[in-house]
């Protein structure tokens, strides 16, 4: 059985810890929960599930993160994969960041921190249907 | 420059009425001084006539007129006529009483030593009895009159010239105490003006100091936000799985013993408690290799879904050698078990998370708390140096973690004394400006070190430098190089005012790629003395 992942990127350990139980919790085996600190890491990540034959059908990821920020990252995303759905779950994120992000990476939501559970799993759940 | 010429005008009217009280005072006593003189003369007179008078009697007396008593006698005469003419001169003869007293005497003697001269003794000694003798006295009346005169004379204006001299010195003393009173008294109100504008100052340098310090942490609040709001999310999402977990597990514990034999069960519980035990995978890039591994053992070992299951494990906590748990992953109600492990094990993940995510938390809070206090303690206190350095890194986390390649070099130290909270906003500036210089990130280097009796603290950065134009200039307040509105300009400014506080020292080196700003502070001198110092050791 082949399935696709859910990929969280996140600087904080906790953060993606919790985040990817919650995933976990709610969806099951249905998908694969994939976690990265940045989005350097991200991309390594992309590349070996891509050799794995996995595929990845949402990131959720921080806006303020080491390196690249994350409005940029889901753009460069959205670039190399268009049908990737986009998710930004940050502390802060300035409004231009979350404007390009939308314009850019198709954003699909911008859910604040301290994130509200079922509000981010009913849109993933929605989202991937 | 008031001042300057209040005192000025004070010096200018002491020196007007001491010239002109000395004036006066000089002409007095020269009065004075001329009457007292006039005196001596009259006085050196009346001599004169004495030893004119001794001449006679020594003629009488030798019945003779030699040459040696006429030779005397003209020198007499001739002292007698210029002391005369000076004593006139002088006015002290205005009726010419002296000069015609004078005359009649000198006339009558010269008869008188004529006859001498001439043997006629009893003629001579009636002439001098009916003639010299009175004419003599009453000259020497005259004279003793003038005399007392003068020096009556003499003495009132001395008097006066002593009074003259007491009345400026009191009058000189009134104008300057008058001219001095007002100095004081404009000095004082300038001094007073001077006070409450440097209270002003002071209470605005104050205000600007906090203005300076909530700029800058304007600047910080994003990421502060950021530093709370994601352990906040961790520890609600936290609460929320092991709430989660210990619902399914109270739920699936009863069915264990259906579901799993004794030696399942077994395997079971060896395989949660060496998951409890093991070290928890702090970083995805740490966890990456475990799982990649794992998965391609479970794929080799014919397992179905290798990297699903290989991902459970892992966040259960299991980590190789998993031969043990292979019975356990070919078990019917594999699925089943490997649930209720993974909520069970979980339980201790999610408490692990809200740990740490309280202390995040409460770290970005302490840091805030003791970087915003508006009140210094006044009194210097006995500190940790690392933990003022420690606080401003705690703060800048997020910035710092953006492209910048933070290397920390701490000695250990003793405590030194001073003022923390003064010490965080030193920190805060110097390390704020060498993030401000690298934008696209580059390497930031805080090395803390003893150097004899003292601490140097470096903050190094690898920006573009500081020009040599601006350097000399950078302490200045209101100096910036950065757009308006951006920086205060108080920065290097409030942290030389903190060094100097701290009887330390600042210095700036400079050149494109390494900036490096240098504090030394004093150790307190009981740690001095306890170490002897590098050089010594040396020695």
């Amino acid at each position: 059985m082949t399935r696709s992942a859910i990929l969280c990127v996140d600087d904080e350990a906790i953060v993606l810890s919790s985040l990817k139980e919650q995933l976990r919790r709610r969806f099951g085996d249905r998908y694969l929960y994939e976690t990265a600190a940045s989005a350097e890491e991200a991309w390594t990540l992309i590349g070996e599930l891509a050799e794995d034959g996995i595929g990845i059908l949402m990131i959720i990821s921080d806006w303020l993160m080491p390196g690249i920020k994350g409005d940029e990252f889901l753009a460069q995303v959205h670039d190399a994969h268009p049908d990737v759905l986009t998710v930004m779950l940050t502390g802060q994120a300035e409004a231009r960041a979350i404007e390009r992000a939308q314009r850019e990476a198709n954003l699909l939501a911008c859910i604040h921190k301290p994130w509200d559970e079922i509000e981010l799993l009913d849109l993933v759940g929605a989202s991937l249907g | 420059m008031a001042l300057l010429q209040s005192a000025s005008r004070v010096v200018v009217s002491s020196l007007i009425v001491a010239v002109g009280a000395a004036a006066s005072i000089q002409a007095l006593s020269q009065w004075a001084a001329q009457s007292a003189e006039t005196e001596s003369r009259l006085i050196e007179l009346q001599s004169t006539l004495n030893a004119m008078n001794a001449l006679e009697w020594r003629a009488i007396s030798l019945r003779s007129l030699d040459e040696e008593t006429t030779e005397a006698f003209e020198h007499e005469r001739t002292r007698a006529s210029t002391l005369l003419a000076a004593t006139n001169a002088a006015g002290a003869d205005a009726n010419g009483e002296l000069a015609d007293g004078y005359e009649r005497y000198a006339g009558a003697i010269a008869r008188e030593l004529t006859m001498i001269d001439q043997g006629r003794i009893d003629e001579a000694l009636e002439l001098d009895e009916a003639e010299v003798d009175p004419a003599f006295e009453h000259l020497a009346e005259g004279i003793s009159a003038a005399a007392a005169e003068r020096h009556a004379e003499s003495d009132r204006v001395g008097k006066l010239a002593a009074f003259g001299t007491t009345a400026s010195l009191l009058l000189a003393a009134a104008v300057i105490g008058w001219m001095f009173t007002r100095f004081t008294r404009s000095r004082e109100r300038q001094t007073r003006q001077l006070a409450d504008a440097l209270n002003e100052l002071q209470q605005t340098q104050a205000q600007l100091v906090q203005s300076a310090k909530l700029a800058a942490l304007g600047q910080l609040i994003a990421g502060i936000a950021h530093e709370i709001n994601s352990p906040l999310g961790a520890i609600r999402a936290a609460a929320s799985n092991g709430e989660a977990a210990i619902g399914s597990t109270l739920d699936a514990l009863p069915e264990l013993s259906e579901r799993a034999d004794a030696a399942t069960r077994e395997q079971f519980f060896s395989m949660v408690s060496d998951a409890l035990k093991s070290a928890p995978l702090v970083t995805s890039a740490e966890r990456r290799p475990v799982l990649r591994a794992l998965a391609r053992k479970l794929d080799e070992a014919g397992i179905a879904d290798a990297r699903a299951v290989a991902d459970l494990l892992v966040d259960i906590g299991v980590r190789a050698p998993f031969d043990r748990v292979l019975p356990l992953l070919r078990h019917p109600a594999r699925d089943w078990l490997l649930k209720l492990a993974y909520d069970l094990t979980r339980l201790n993940e999610n408490n692990r998370t809200i740990l740490s995510a309280v202390e995040r938390a409460a770290k970005v809070v302490f840091a805030l708390k003791s970087y915003a206090r508006v009140e210094h303690a006044s009194d210097a206190q006995r500190f940790d140096l690392r933990a003022t350095i420690d606080t401003v890194l705690e703060l800048y986390r997020n910035q710092i973690k953006h492209g910048i390649e933070l290397v920390c070099n701490f000695e250990d130290l003793p405590r030194l004394d001073g003022y923390p909270d003064e010490l965080v906003q030193l920190w805060t500036n110097l390390v704020h400006n060498a993030l401000h210089a690298m934008p696209a990130g580059g390497r930031l280097e805080i090395d803390v070190a003893k150097r004899g009796s003292e601490v140097v603290v470096s903050v190094t950065d690898s920006g573009p430098g500081i020009p040599d134009d601006v350097r000399n200039r950078i302490f200045e307040p209101f100096f910036s190089t950065k757009p308006r509105g951006e920086g205060t300009g108080l920065g290097l400014h409030i942290c030389r005012q903190v060094v100097a506080k701290h009887q330390g020292r600042i210095e700036v080196d400079s050149r494109p790629g390494e900036t490096r700003f240098r504090v030394a502070l004093p150790l307190p001198a009981s740690a001095v003395d306890a170490e002897p110092e590098p050089e010594a050791l040396a020695a």
